[in-house]
Formats: structure tokens, C-alpha cells, sequence
């Protein structure tokens, strides 16, 4: 019996995170959601994500350090990473950065075009980021 | 020719102030995890008014603006425009000196609209759970 993907979800927005989990989990993916970047990281420190999809808003105006730590650290840096917000200039600017987000997804969130985006990313072989 | 009381029945079907449609798709149909997420926009727009009513004591405008913005994703959820169209004016008179009094005002008269909003999504609500 195939094993589930597990995603580790960092979003502070109860609502938003409720809904993603819920239809991740619908689509047959384990999902741990956190919405503080130090249980994040606390969490990092024992279990290895198949992907992660990081809110800018956790952690208040840190969403991006998070991010920066999660890309630095080398054991996480080829997790593939989907970064959430709701500011169109944010999501510019990160993709604009040393940081090699590849891909972002706006606030409010498609549901149904997030469990494809995660479903490509996790079926794909060859390393995303 | 329609007569008066059904016209403005039919204005009233029109102008919704939120919809649960898109709500209940994302939640797929799940009706008790419709409620569930309602009850968690209840909550976070208790925990708004609460803040934002200490924030006003304090004239921190950051903090308002910065609290109205989390409540954003979840009335587009419910497509509440008419309350995204208040937070859309709170954030503005927040990047404004002096205008803690406006910022009041306008909170207090988006808490009426949304019990107002409330009481439109319960009703949606109990027509799905009749179906």
C-alpha cells in the first residue's frame, strides 16, 4: 500500500489554513498545519515534508524569513515550496529575489487549482526548486 | 406588470450582502464543514471588533489596518463585498493622521452590516440544510 504525501502547511489565517488542509487532505494527502514559523521550525527539526506551502503572513511580517530559512537550510532547500499571500507586490518582489521561489499562489485561495498545482509538483521526479 | 412587493422582493434576491456558494464549493458540499468554517468567521470577526476596539483606545492605526487585513481572505470567502468595500476604507484612513474618529466611525457602522451579514449567511445556510 503507496504511502501518503505528507505537507507541512505554515499559514496563520485559520480560515484559509482549514480550507487548504481540508481539501488537501480530501485529495489523499497527510497534512501538518502550523501557523507560527517556531513550531514550524520546531516541527522541521524531526519530520522531512514532501512540500511546503508557506503563507507570507505567518509569523506576522516574517512570512519571508521563514521562507529565506527554510531555502538556507540545505536538508529543506529541494523541498518543493509554494508560497501563499494576498499581496500581488510581495509575490513580485520574492520572485524577484535570490530566494528561486518558483511557484505563488494569490489569496483567496482556488482550492481545486491547489491540490492540482500540488499534485504536479509531487508527481514530478526530477527536483522542482 | 409586476406589482410593488414583488419588485422589491426580487432587489432583495439581488443584493446579497454574501454569498455561501463559493464557500460551500471549496468546502465540496460538506455541510457540516460549511458550519464549521462559518463559525470560524464568526470567530475571527469577534477577535477583530475586540482588537480593533483596544487598538482605537491605543490611535495605533497600524495595528487596525494590520488587523483589518486578516480578516480580508475570509469575507472574500463569503464574497461580503459590502464589508470588504469597509475594510478597504479602514485601511485607507489608517495611512492618515487624525482620523481615529473616522476609523471609529467606520468600524462601528461595519459592525452593523455585519449582523447584518450574519443573519443573511444563516438563512443561505438553513436553505441548504433543508435541501
Amino acid at each position: 500500500m503507496r504511502s501518503k504525501k505528507n505537507i507541512l502547511l505554515a499559514e496563520e489565517d485559520r480560515m484559509a489554513a482549514s480550507l487548504i488542509a481540508f481539501r488537501l487532505r480530501k485529495g489523499g494527502y497527510h497534512v501538518d498545519q502550523y501557523d507560527n514559523d517556531a513550531e514550524v521550525k520546531e516541527y522541521l527539526k524531526t519530520k522531512h515534508p514532501d512540500l511546503i506551502i508557506c503563507s507570507l503572513s505567518i509569523g506576522g511580517t516574517k512570512g519571508a524569513n521563514l521562507i529565506k530559512y527554510l531555502k538556507e537550510e540545505k536538508v529543506f532547500s529541494n523541498i518543493p515550496l509554494i508560497i501563499i499571500t494576498s499581496s500581488q507586490k510581495r509575490a513580485s518582489l520574492l520572485k524577484n529575489s535570490d530566494l528561486n521561489i518558483k511557484y505563488h499562489l494569490m489569496k483567496p485561495v482556488q482550492t481545486e487549482h491547489l491540490v492540482d498545482v500540488v499534485t504536479s509538483f509531487l508527481n514530478k521526479e526530477t527536483k522542482i526548486l | 406588470m409586476m406589482n410593488n412587493s414583488l419588485l422589491v422582493n426580487r432587489e432583495k434576491r439581488i443584493k446579497k450582502r454574501a454569498d455561501i456558494s463559493r464557500l460551500v464549493n471549496d468546502c465540496m458540499g460538506d455541510q457540516v464543514y460549511v458550519n464549521e468554517m462559518f463559525s470560524l468567521l464568526k470567530e475571527n470577526m469577534k477577535e477583530f471588533y475586540n482588537a480593533t476596539a483596544v487598538f482605537l483606545k491605543a490611535k495605533d492605526r497600524f495595528s487596525i489596518s494590520r488587523a483589518a487585513h486578516k480578516i480580508k481572505n475570509g469575507l472574500e470567502l463569503i464574497q461580503a463585498c459590502s464589508l470588504l468595500d469597509y475594510v478597504d476604507m479602514i485601511q485607507n484612513e489608517c495611512q492618515h493622521v487624525d482620523t481615529i474618529k473616522n476609523i471609529e466611525k467606520l468600524i462601528a457602522d461595519s459592525k452593523t452590516e455585519y449582523n447584518c451579514v450574519v443573519q443573511e449567511l444563516e438563512e443561505q445556510i438553513a436553505m441548504l440544510d433543508a435541501k
